[in-house]
């Protein structure tokens, strides 16, 4: 894989917010945003309410994800039950809301950890080169060329199944590909002169990788991460369907798509369709979002990956 | 002689199922219970034609070397064995008669001893190197040698008690058993375990793996298998009874997709139900099954896949047996059955209830009903009185299977423990880790699953023995073993079965395992295909032998 | 200067190769749950599981296996699979081709539909037709495969008394049915590659008409539309290229949910299958062989790149 220096500019736009920092300015700011990337400002509001349900699930969702309600097995979307109930008489609304809890944690945590991972190798492969970066990239390389399904069925297969295990495999996935990403910024940012020149004055590396090079390829971070939330849900869900899913009783969306919802596809069809269009309405908007922010943050990095979610 | 009686009358009517699993329920949606079965009527059967079933790839064809049932099905096609399963439509699901099939006619001298008289003039399939040779006493001999003696052989426990086979002359083989075992020809009937194999085949290619050993004296002849893709049959000309099969030709589609099987079903690409064991359909499928293929015939019969929960007896709490009968009354199986099989099934005695001729009647089982009734208040008490009135935790194991029912019916489970104190946190394993340490009883606390879907009673009872790998409760209990022990030596069929009775009777007061009930199967079937009735059972080779399209 | 380039990227390639196999051969090792315990099937116990780990060959320090095995496989011998005792590398014979072929289908289908809505998108950028557009595509990246797969099969069963075949029909029993049955499963296996693809065009078409000369020239009227948009396209689609090279290791990993759906025996499943049973040589030899087709395909495509791009030949 031949590597694409991606330059990164700090646009004037973040310049301006943090010189002036007061709040009127950033609400000036987020309305501007609004205005020039509509499909973005949807897929933020999206995300919002997203981790609004997430957070006050207990609030929002009238029914507990595994209470049974007695007389009210598969019952259609209807006045008393919003969303349904499904075959072992739960609320699909109420499961809906604390699924939306696991999708944001599943996935918050595993582009956390992921791309930690990955700035950790991508800045120091690109800051140090040399050996140590020849060597790193091989190993990227090796890792990249495994079908991501591959990678992942088989560190599950060997950790077993669990929220846990789901999380660590899926984030050393996504460590291996935005590693890539974050050492071609890198590369770019370490040209600038003004890194000379704090070596020069005597920084040591650490406080030049982290003060320096760290917040400007943070908006190549900001970007890929925003984007790798959707695909992340969308494995999630692609795993449930191979069996090695988020495991009950969290109700994953991604377990209720594939599991009963596929059996229960003629009888109750929206046992599935509810869960199909949470994931569907997610995914779509971190992309909306990821692309936006791209957009306005670092137009460079149009050309480098494409943004692909797996399917 | 020891031959067994079948069931009652041909139909499985409402009242014989609530006979056999007590409360039987049926939701609004289900209707009375639909008999298909149909009896062979005047017409002449019409040889030809083929039949399309979702068939199964099976690791390899050893039958000594594999008990996967996916071996099984296939050889049920190819191979024959000494003693088979009565089968046609005046068999009702769920009893298994003992006729012959190799065997012409045998007796039983004294307790250890039997001899087979083998039919004359039955033809090995035509193929090299074995190439249509008449099948002899050799034969008998040789496959029960190799059964017995081969390493790897994962069923080599049922011939535990045979001490030899002896050659009488070219149509006669005597067996001689160490002791008595009253199961013994329920070994030989099994479906495939103890088919008869030949020689030759061995010989030429090392073991019977290969599909080209694939060599039997059955109604088809292995035609082709395409691994993970589809196994094909085609019929035997020579074989023994003559006319027989009708069928021309038999295919064994493998897919895995249950909503891509159902759309072939749906569709007209298979003609029988696409679901395991017998050609069924799932219960959630039957409402559009019905509306789109409108022809078909069903037939219900209740499964004997009895899944149990099994606990360390050998560490407290659970060696006290009222806290066994607390964590059993716990559970509403009526709510588990509504949510899992659309509220139609049976309840479980520890033979399960779909085997007609061998499970314990429900409402028989006197103490034992008691503690699998849903009654949480007095599970509560039971716990205060073994002194966990502070409710305790545990651990429960389980893979999956691929199975939403179970996935849901544990979860409900630790629903109803957690109601009465119990907190019971789910450990997920997959299912190789899962069959080499709780299925072998290595849990914990708990583990959870389904059990071996056998046709015999040994087979439910042996496990209650100690030091069994099987024995996931870790039962240690003399009185009971001995119980089981002895039945393999009463000759006396109704004293065996009142023993069989007793037993279960002794196992359901003590609560070693918390038994759930079974749903019932669907068989759909193209109407057109006459002469056939479905069944428990791998045997699907046999039930075909005398079916035959009318079209 | 090419030949140069080649060379290096090979001498590059083969590194990772030898990281991925070992890689490779300590992931699966790694697995608990014992294969021969495994082996001895659902019901019963059996005997003799160490002259059956011995006969298998498990028994062996770990490094001598490794070794044995990746010596087998420079000569093409991957094994045999613990269960069947069928050499590997015939089993992959038979199912390597219609993962390719499903593979190859997606990735047409991708560019088929990719490469020219991208083009639209870019030319009619910020109207209702390019929101139209990236709406669209980014909702072929949103809805998860299996689920479209699965509609893909019941609903027109449902409404159309139609299923394709669950038979898998090989290409000497039927060249047209052969061909036809991965229409559908590549159509829908390549609408999210198709999605990156479009906004990829889409993107880099954008980049290159924004510059000056290619905006008078287009400002000029129809004709000389027709020569920007030429020689836009030949540069913009150099991206597209590369991407191709992860598209193709994506596109390998979602084959096996439509393999298992569609009833195609292919290599996803049989890797799926052996990874559920432990037979160790079965996972070694798949994942060689797709490593190796990966690194292959990115080498060519790197080399196409090059061909394309002459300032990448340093």
């Amino acid at each position: 894989m031949t590597d694409h220096a991606v330059t990164v500019e700090p646009t004037a736009w973040p310049e301006a917010a943090r010189r002036s920092g007061t709040i009127r300015r950033a609400l000036t700011n987020l309305i501007r945003f609004a205005r020039r990337k509509p499909f973005g400002a949807v897929g933020a509001v999206i995300i919002l309410a997203l981790l609004v349900m997430a957070v006050f699930a207990e609030w929002i969702a009238p029914y507990s994800y595994d209470q049974q309600i007695p007389g009210a097995r598969l019952r259609p979307p209807g006045r008393e039950f919003l969303l349904g109930t499904d075959n072992v008489s739960r609320d699909i609304w109420s499961r809906i809301v604390y699924g939306a809890r696991v999708s944001v944690t599943v996935s918050f945590a595993t582009v956390f950890l992921g791309n930690v991972l990955a700035a950790a190798v991508g800045i120091t492969s690109g800051y140090f080169r040399g050996r140590y970066d020849i060597a790193v990239q091989r190993v990227v390389d090796a890792w990249q060329s495994f079908p991501y399904l591959v990678i992942i069925l088989s560190l599950l297969a060997v950790m077993g199944p669990g929220m846990l295990n789901v999380i660590l495999s899926l984030s050393i996935l996504v460590a291996a590909a935005a590693s890539r990403v974050i050492r071609s910024a890198t590369l770019s940012v370490v040209e600038n002169q003004y890194i000379e020149a704090a070596r020069a004055l005597g920084a040591g590396h650490p406080r030049i990788m982290l003060r320096h090079i760290l917040p400007n390829v943070m908006a190549t971070i900001v970007v890929i991460t925003t984007i790798g939330l959707g695909g992340i849900i969308l494995t999630e869900s692609a795993l449930s369907f191979l069996g090695y899913g988020v495991p009950p009783p969290h109700p994953s969306w991604g377990s209720m798509l594939s599991g009963s919802g596929r059996t229960y596809m003629y009888l109750a069809p929206w046992m599935a369709v509810w869960p199909g269009v949470a994931i569907s309405l997610v995914v779509f908007a971190f992309n909306m979002l990821g692309d936006a922010l791209r957009d306005v943050l670092d137009p460079r990095l149009r050309g480098a990956r494409g943004g692909a979610a797996p399917h | 002689m020891s031959q067994r009686q079948g069931g009652h009358g041909p139909e499985v009517s409402r009242r014989d199922l609530l006979k056999a699993g007590g409360t039987a329920l049926a939701a609004a949606a289900a209707g009375p219970y639909v008999v298909g079965v149909r009896r062979a009527g005047a017409a002449t059967p019409k040889p030809g034609g083929e039949f399309r079933f979702r068939g199964y790839t099976p690791p390899h064809f050893d039958p000594h070397l594999t008990a996967s049932y996916t071996t099984m099905i296939n050889l049920s096609f190819t191979h024959s064995r000494l003693l088979k399963h009565k089968a046609g439509p005046d068999v009702k699901p769920g009893t298994f008669e003992i006729v012959g099939d190799l065997a012409e006619s045998w007796t039983h001298s004294d307790d250890k001893t039997y001899v087979f008289k083998l039919r004359k003039g039955v033809k090995w399939h035509k193929k090299p190197p074995v190439d249509g040779r008449e099948l002899t006493a050799e034969d008998v001999k040789y496959t029960f040698d190799r059964f017995t003696s081969i390493k790897g052989n994962a069923n080599h426990h049922m011939m535990a008690t045979l001490a030899g086979t002896e050659v009488v002359d070219k149509y006669t083989v005597k067996f001689t058993l160490k002791e008595p075992d009253a199961f013994f020809l329920d070994f030989l009937a099994n479906p495939m375990a103890l088919c008869i194999v030949a020689r030759e085949a061995v010989e030429k290619f090392g073991d019977l793996k290969k599909p080209e050993a694939v060599i039997g004296t059955g109604p088809w002849m292995l035609e082709g298998h395409e691994s993970k893709v589809r196994t094909t049959f085609i019929r035997n000309p020579d074989y023994f009874i003559k006319g027989l099969p009708y069928i021309q030709r038999i295919e064994g589609i493998d897919f895995d997709d249950p909503a891509a099987r159902l759309a072939a079903f749906v569709t007209g690409q298979i003609d029988a139900g696409p679901e395991f064991p017998g050609m069924m359909i799932r219960r959630q499928d039957w409402k559009i099954i019905k509306e789109k293929r409108p022809k078909l015939r069903y037939v219900e019969f209740p499964s004997n896949v009895m899944t149990h929960a099994g606990m360390r007896t050998d560490k407290p709490p659970f060696g006290d047996v009222r806290v066994r009968r607390a964590l059993s009354m716990a559970i509403d199986r009526k709510a588990i059955l509504q949510a899992t099989a659309e509220g139609v099934g049976v309840m479980n005695p520890p033979i399960p209830a779909a085997l007609i001729a061998l499970a314990i009647p429900y409402d028989q089982m006197g103490d034992g009903l008691k503690w699998d009734t849903y009654n949480p208040q007095e599970a509560k008490r039971l716990l205060a009185e073994a002194g966990q009135g502070g409710g305790f935790s545990t651990t429960l194991e389980y893979a999956t299977y691929g199975s939403q029912e179970l996935i849901d019916a544990v979860q409900m489970a630790v629903k109803f423990w957690k109601d009465i104190g119990v907190e019971v946190k789910v450990v997920e394993k997959p299912y190789a880790a899962y069959f080499a340490t709780s299925y072998q009883g290595k849990q914990d606390g708990l583990m959870m699953g389904p059990q071996f879907p056998a046709l015999d009673p040994w087979n439910f009872m042996a496990q209650y023995l100690p030091d069994e790998p099987k024995n996931q409760s870790h039962v240690k209990d003399p009185v009971l073993a001995d119980m089981i022990l002895n039945t393999r030596r009463i000759t006396d069929d109704k004293k065996r079965q009142q023993q069989i009775y007793a037993i279960q009777k002794h196992i359901a007061d003590q609560a070693y395992y918390v038994r759930f009930p079974s749903g019932v199967y669907i068989a759909a079937l193209d109407p057109a295909l006459e002469n056939f009735a479905p069944n428990l059972g791998y045997d699907y080779g046999g039930r075909m032998i005398a079916a035959w399209w009318n079209k | 200067m090419l030949r140069r380039y080649f060379l290096k990227r090979l001498l590059v390639a083969i590194p990772s190769l030898v990281i991925a196999s070992v890689i490779v051969f300590s992931l699966v090792r790694l697995i608990p749950g014992d294969v021969v315990v495994l082996m001895m099937e659902e019901n019963q116990y059996a005997d003799d599981l160490e002259a059956m780990r011995a006969k298998l060959g498990l028994n062996r320090p770990i490094y001598v296996q490794y070794f044995d095995w990746v010596g087998r496989a420079l000569v093409g011998d991957l094994g045999e699979s613990l269960y069947t005792r069928r050499p590997v590398a015939q089993e992959l014979l038979t199912r390597v081709p219609v993962s390719l072929e499903l593979g190859t289908t997606a990735i047409f289908f991708a560019i088929l539909l990719g490469v020219p809505i991208g083009i639209v998108s870019a030319v009619r950028q910020d109207t209702a037709r390019d929101y139209v557009a990236r709406g669209g595509a980014i909702l072929g990246l949103s809805i998860p495969g299996f689920w479209l797969g699965t509609l893909a099969v019941v609903l027109p069963a449902i409404y159309f008394k139609w299923s394709p075949s669950i038979q898998f029909t090989k290409l000497t029993d039927d060249p047209w049915g052969h061909v036809a049955q991965f229409i559908l499963p590549g159509l829908l296996l390549g609408i999210g590659s198709a999605a990156s693809i479009m906004r990829l065009t889409r993107t880099q078409l954008l980049e290159v008409l924004r510059q000056d000369y290619v905006r008078t020239a287009w400002s000029k009227g129809m004709g000389e539309r027709m020569v920007v948009l030429k020689h836009s396209l030949k540069n913009s689609l150099i991206p597209v290229v590369t991407v191709l090279g992860i598209q193709i290791a994506q596109v390998l990993s979602g084959t096996v949910i439509f393999e298992s759906i569609f009833g195609l025996p292919g290599m996803g499943r049989f890797l799926f299958n052996a990874i559920t049973e432990r037979d160790y040589p079965v996972i070694q030899g798949i994942n060689l062989v797709v490593v190796t087709t990966v690194v292959g395909v990115n080498l060519v495509v790197d080399f196409v790149y090059a061909y394309l791009d002459p300032r990448i030949r340093f």
